[in-house]
């Protein structure tokens, strides 16, 4: 596969969120507002780009059996490091995503792209396969929590766009958040199939 | 086809302890870089939401005299202007009957009672529904608005609970809640109006205007 390929591959064919639905507990959880999909997208993204590029630069270094766990050290690595940056720098946004941050380790979109992927592949496609998953899982976030916060509280991006008497309060819940997901799954599948 | 080391609990234990090693350097770089900047932040951000709940004081009491209503602990800051003159307080008010938990809030007052501005510090009501709170109130629509009203001529309650201000649409109980907390922060100021004296004790005050924007800026500029 070219690397070119690989990154489509992420965005579109395969991405995580639409295809596969992994990672759907912080995605569901966080993307009622448009900031905070984007901001836990990017986390993610921050942590699978390191994290493969990492991974990938030590592989010949690790036994097929501790895989995984060497993996996870590197992904709780690279999650603490961001976890702290944003605490530091962006206070606000750290409350708003709290703890779906440090959760990132768990993330099971990176846990397949590091241990499926980058284990085995170069550098530099490991490198681009993260980024494609990565902005990916951010597209899919970004139009998740669009439409979430425009239909439930009338905004995008914390700006006021709709009336509040014309907006329902169900899309930010966790049943408009499921309702939400199902159909931009069956668009996404639909459009594709097309 | 890329050839993998044999595994061995010896090179699999190094390796792991090499990883770690590495993992705690680079967090320790990260914690050296960003400690001062992280004992700041409770600083800069107190005094960021009492400059947006009293934006006209000069002088703002380092530690707060802490007041018991019932269950329920309440903070005043006393604010100053320039010639030391107590000129209003700045309140700090839990109440613990949110919808998911505690809802704090902070009160600007000046000394007629007036409601100067509010801050929802922190709750943890719905999102859509109850966390609202945080600029329903300062909404000029209807009988939203506490802002600017006089706390002793107005009855903070809800209106079909025989006050004069409307709840959030489909979340009560967070609207119930968080007027109970601005009920409570002006009963103290009420109850204690020695808080609100012309005191000109200087001994409680800190930082002055300015060097609370210096902080501000240094904070940013994360130095």
């Amino acid at each position: 596969m070219r690397k070119s390929e690989n990154f489509v591959d992420g965005l579109f064919s395969n991405n995580p969120l639409f295809v596969f639905v992994l990672g759907a507990c912080p995605t569901l959880a966080v993307s009622s507002t448009t900031f905070g999909g984007i901001a836990i997208g990017l986390c993610t993204m921050f942590v699978l780009l390191f994290s493969s590029f990492t991974v990938s630069l030590i592989k010949n270094l690790i036994p097929y059996k501790i895989e995984i766990t060497t993996s996870l050290i590197i992904i709780a690595t690279y999650t603490a490091v961001v976890q702290s940056l944003l605490y530091t720098f962006y206070p606000l946004l750290y409350e708003r995503i709290g703890i779906y941050c440090p959760l990132i380790v768990a993330n099971v979109v990176i846990l397949r792209r590091v241990t499926l992927f980058s284990i085995d592949n170069s550098i530099f496609a490991s490198t681009i396969d993260a980024l494609g998953n990565g902005m990916g899982f951010i597209l899919a976030l970004f139009l998740l929590s669009s439409i979430r916060e425009l239909l439930g509280c009338g905004r995008w991006f914390d700006i006021q766009l709709i009336d509040e008497d014309y907006i329902s309060s169900l899309f930010v819940l966790a049943p408009g958040s499921l309702i939400t997901l199902g159909l931009l799954v069956a668009l996404f599948k639909s459009v594709k199939k097309a | 086809m890329i050839k993998k080391p044999r595994f061995s609990i010896l090179n699999a234990g190094f390796l792991f302890v090499v990883i770690t090693l590495i993992s705690v350097l680079i967090l320790g770089v990260i914690h050296h870089f960003t400690k001062d900047i992280i004992e700041q932040l409770p600083t800069y951000e107190k005094y960021a939401s009492f400059r947006d709940v009293y934006p006209s004081f000069h002088y703002v009491d380092s530690f707060p005299k802490v007041f018991h209503e019932g269950k329920e602990s309440i903070d005043v800051y006393k604010t100053y202007d320039e010639k030391h003159e107590c000129i209003g307080a700045i309140v700090c008010s839990t109440s613990h009957n949110g919808y998911v938990g505690e809802i704090d809030v902070l009160i600007g007052f000046n000394n007629q009672g007036d409601i100067l501005n509010y801050r929802v510090i922190s709750h943890k009501e719905t999102i859509g529904l109850g966390a609202r709170i945080v600029n329903w109130f300062k909404s000029k629509e209807h009988n939203r608005n506490i802002i600017g009203i006089r706390a002793n001529e107005t009855n903070l309650s809800l209106v079909n609970e025989g006050g004069e201000i409307d709840a959030i649409t489909g979340a009560t109980v967070s609207s119930r809640a968080f007027l109970f907390a601005v009920r409570n922060a002006f009963l103290i100021l009420d109850k204690h109006t020695d808080v609100l004296s012309h005191s000109k004790t200087l001994d409680t005050l800190e930082l002055p205007v300015e060097k609370t924007d210096e902080l501000k800026v240094s904070t940013l500029k994360g130095e």
